[in-house]
């Protein structure tokens, strides 16, 4: 949120209020929705596991391997209900005299209460226990059918959420490698924005506005194409590997030689032989024409010097060089300018020792 | 000039916020009147109100209290049941009443104390429109009540026996624009004369963020929480909207909830509870913090955001609240949010904008200087007292409708006409080209003009209410009030917003019937 910008006068609440609204309502137009982030979330699946490995019916064989509501078609054993109770029940005897008796006395016994109440009650119970009894011998099937099938699915349960587990470990290691991929990548970047960062501190110390410096430079153009025919052909002054001074120079035009004139007495120091294989390849300097000029210039990190000879005139920044003496050397990596700083200096060795990426400088 | 504050409880240690409130409203308004304050007995026990001071006179910080006995504590049971009927239900004016009564804090004594003693005193102050002693008091001197109503968008508003309280009473110190925009669309009192107050605040002169630090080990960013921590003041969807921000940034800083828990704190790295503090390690606190954090639903004024404004620090508010909406408004000095995007997003703004930081708490502390510093509120008082001293009373009150009246069933349940009051923030606009200074409501929505019919009831039960509570007076013979500072009248009101109308209201109040400042 460090997009605001706040003056302490103009805080305006509203406005901040509906700043984070609009951006909330950005974010949300950013979001997948359910059906995209499970469509995602397959593609991923398939893209990085295995497809031998992958079952797409794995979601499908879950909902199988759940048990299936246990079926009731096995009835249960006969129940033999513990006593059965009717209307006859209370008054009944094996003694025929008896049970004559109290049938003839029943309707005197209605005078004191009346045992029909009492008849359906224990009726009922009667019912209820034969109901109970054949209702506990059905649940004990059911169970014993539960478990057997519990007992089967537990094993497939088992081995799907092995294959799950699986699954679940091989992306995770697959992700942790690929963080660490994306950590490795991250450390590359910093470096080479540390790089960056140095370099271009390095030339902030040394380079400078200075017009008259580009008319400097022609002339001192002019007597370096009268002297390059008298350099040997190595390169020997400043023994630079693959700094070709050769007809092609003079053919190219000034801008280019003076650049491979600078880049020569760069690699008169410790890093000298800075990557430049393409002129090493070369089986004579003499016949270095232009097109080793463009190779030794792929070579070269990219930078303000890049931009070319022409740029640099147009735009008249140069390289400060004290008293634009040719016996002075115009680098600033000499260490004999006195606008350059240790600093610079120091900055400008690491440039020199760090190569680029050679992707695009391999010698054509 | 006397004065008489009339409060449901009252003590240097009592904490409440309408209690508290009314103190420092009494402390300061003794520099410019005779202030006697009158009260219950009620200490601490505010659930129950029981009798816990001794009855009679008692200096407090040099001003003169008298405490009267509450006849009969609060019975939680039956309070629930009058409150589930008159908020829900259809019912009549004897069940408010007795609602009222199950409130309490019943003290018929501090009634007839009032009644029989109101030629000693110019006027009454009633704090907390919603208790016995407001309802039956400013019934007793209406002529001489003045009412800082602390009103908040709750159920209780919205029952029938408070209209003509509020119609018939001298004068309002309402506590903020929202609330007088509620209390004006809930009884169209635009005749009584009212000021938005608010109230000051004790900021110690020095406060030591260092010392906190030190005293409790805490070394890394945090907001502040400081209050009662409590479902109803939004404190469970902050720890949920925390804890989930927290996940999705790193180094966020770290909340520091100050207050007694009601509520189970979740166990948390970077949530740290330390209880109830004293008023300087809690000031202390605060100026350690990064900003103040104010999850509550519903406040008429929230101290705590505005002694957090004093001291330079943001306020990030709960939306749904409006008065701290609006309070964020037009200080320009915090932040609201309404869902969890909107706190993740305000949180981050204020987290990793220094400068955000920095500009809204010096808003904030302007804001306080301005508003609510205590010259300005005294000042706020002390025209308020003078102006109603040159004035002539204004015809009495409505009287309380018939034995009859009472008993019919024409009163809406009282959730359905406050879910009908208008909702938002309340916001001046800049002076229009007429001169006039146009209010409305805030994000650019379009004004409106509220009409009785659309409050919740029916024209024929609003008709049928009135007839209950008896004649209206006649609000033209009400002088008219004088244009003063802060006392502007909103030609305009806010409008309702439907998107605001699902709120959670809450159902009744706290267990101890505050009133959430």
């Amino acid at each position: 949120m460090s997009e605001f910008t706040i003056r302490s006068e103009s805080v305006d609440v509203e406005q901040i209020m509906k700043q984070i609204r609009q951006r909330i309502l950005e974010k949300r137009g950013q979001d997948y929705t359910e059906d995209q982030i499970r469509e995602l979330a397959s593609v991923r699946l398939e893209k990085f596991l295995d497809p031998k490995n992958l079952r797409s019916d794995l979601l499908e064989q879950f909902r199988k391997s759940r048990p299936a509501p246990p079926t009731v078609d096995i009835e249960p054993p006969k129940i033999q209900p513990p006593y059965a109770f009717d209307d006859q029940t209370l008054f009944t005897s094996h003694r025929g005299l008896m049970r004559m008796a109290r049938k003839l006395l029943k309707p005197l016994l209605k005078l004191f209460f009346n045992p029909n109440t009492l008849n359906q009650v224990l009726h009922a119970q009667a019912q209820f226990n034969a109901d109970m009894l054949k209702r506990e011998a059905r649940r004990s099937v059911e169970q014993r059918q539960l478990e057997r099938q519990s007992a089967i699915s537990r094993g497939e349960w088992n081995a799907l959420y092995y294959e799950v587990l699986h699954s679940i470990v091989l992306e995770t290691t697959r992700m942790g490698i690929e963080v660490q991929n994306l950590r490795m990548k991250v450390e590359s970047l910093s470096s080479r924005l540390d790089f960056s960062e140095r370099r271009v501190r390095a030339l902030e110390g040394v380079v400078q506005y200075r017009p008259e410096a580009v008319r400097g430079h022609e002339r001192r153009e002019e007597r370096d194409l009268e002297a390059a025919p008298s350099a040997p052909p190595g390169g020997a002054p400043g023994g630079i590997e693959g700094f070709v001074p050769g007809q092609g120079q003079q053919a190219d035009g000034s801008g280019r030689r003076r650049r491979r004139r600078r880049r020569g007495r760069r690699g008169q120091g410790p890093g000298g032989g800075m990557g430049i294989p393409g002129a090493a390849n070369q089986p004579d300097g003499q016949q270095a024409g232009p097109g080793s000029g463009e190779a030794f210039e792929a070579g070269e990190p990219d930078g303000p010097e890049d931009d070319g000879p022409e740029e640099m005139e147009a735009g008249g920044f140069d390289v400060p060089e004290p008293g634009e003496s040719d016996d002075v050397p115009d680098s600033p990596l000499s260490g004999q300018a006195p606008e350059t700083s240790a600093f610079a200096l120091e900055d400008a060795e690491e440039l020199r020792r760090d190569k680029p990426d050679t992707g695009d400088d391999e010698p054509q | 000039m006397k004065v008489a504050i009339v409060v449901q409880r009252y003590g240097a240690d009592i904490n409440g916020g309408a209690e508290q409130h009314a103190r420092y409203v009494a402390e300061h308004l003794v520099k410019h009147v005779q202030v006697e304050v009158l009260t219950t007995c009620a200490h601490r026990d505010y659930v129950s109100w029981k009798n816990e001071l001794p009855e009679g006179k008692e200096l407090v910080h040099g001003i003169p209290v008298y405490r009267f006995p509450v006849a009969t504590e609060r019975n939680p049971v039956e309070f629930a049941k009058w409150s589930e009927t008159v908020f829900t239900q259809q019912h009549s004016l004897r069940d408010e009443l007795a609602w009222l009564d199950a409130e309490g804090p019943t003290s018929p004594a501090l009634i007839d104390h009032i009644r029989t003693h109101h030629a000693d005193y110019d006027f009454f102050i009633f704090f907390s429109f919603r208790y016995y002693h407001s309802f039956h008091g400013c019934r007793a001197v209406p002529s001489k009540a003045i009412l800082v109503p602390t009103a908040e968008r709750d159920s209780a508003l919205g029952l029938g026996i408070y209209p003509p309280i509020f119609r018939g009473v001298r004068a309002f110190m309402y506590n903020s624009y929202e609330e007088r925009a509620l209390i004006q669309a809930v009884s169209n009192n635009q005749s009584v004369p009212g000021v938005v107050v608010g109230v000051g605040s004790e900021i110690p002169e020095r406060s030591n963020a260092g010392r906190f630090r030190q005293k409790f080990e805490m070394r890394d960013r945090f907001a502040i929480y400081v209050g009662r921590i409590d479902e109803n003041k939004g404190c469970v969807e902050l720890f949920e909207f925390f804890e989930h921000y927290s996940a999705t940034l790193n180094d966020s800083m770290h909340l520091v909830l100050v207050g007694t828990p009601h509520v189970p704190i979740p166990t948390h790295p970077k949530i740290h509870h330390l209880g109830f503090l004293e008023d300087q390690d809690k000031y202390d606190a605060m100026a350690a913090a990064e900003l103040l954090i104010m999850p509550s639903y519903l406040e008429s004024l929230s101290m705590v955001a505005l002694e957090a404004w004093a001291m330079g620090k943001p306020v990030l508010a709960n939306a749904r609240c409006d008065v701290l909406q609006g309070q964020c408004l037009r200080s320009n000095a915090g932040l609201f949010y309404d869902n969890y995007p909107e706190f993740a997003e305000t949180m981050r703004a204020i987290d990793t904008t220094p400068s955000l930081q920095s500009a809204l708490g010096r808003n904030g502390r302007i804001f306080f200087e301005r508003n609510y510093a205590w010259p300005v509120i005294e000042k706020k008082y002390v025209d308020m007292l003078n102006q109603l001293s040159t004035e002539p009373a204004p015809k009495p009150m409505e009287p309380m409708a018939s034995w009859f009246g009472r008993r019919r069933e024409s009163q809406p349940p009282a959730d359905d006409v406050v879910k009908n009051l208008p909702t938002g923030a309340y916001r001046e606009r800049a002076v229009g080209p007429s001169g006039r200074r146009a209010v409305g409501q805030a994000g650019g929505r379009a004004d409106f003009q509220p009409k009785l019919e659309s409050k919740g009831r029916a024209p024929e039960q609003r008709h049928q209410q009135r007839r209950d509570l008896g004649p209206s007076p006649r609000r033209d013979s009400r002088p008219d009030q004088r244009p003063q500072p802060g006392n502007e009248r909103p030609e305009q009101r806010p409008s309702q917003r439907d998107h605001r109308r699902g709120r959670p209201q809450r159902r009744g109040r706290r267990p101890g019937g505050g009133h959430g400042k």
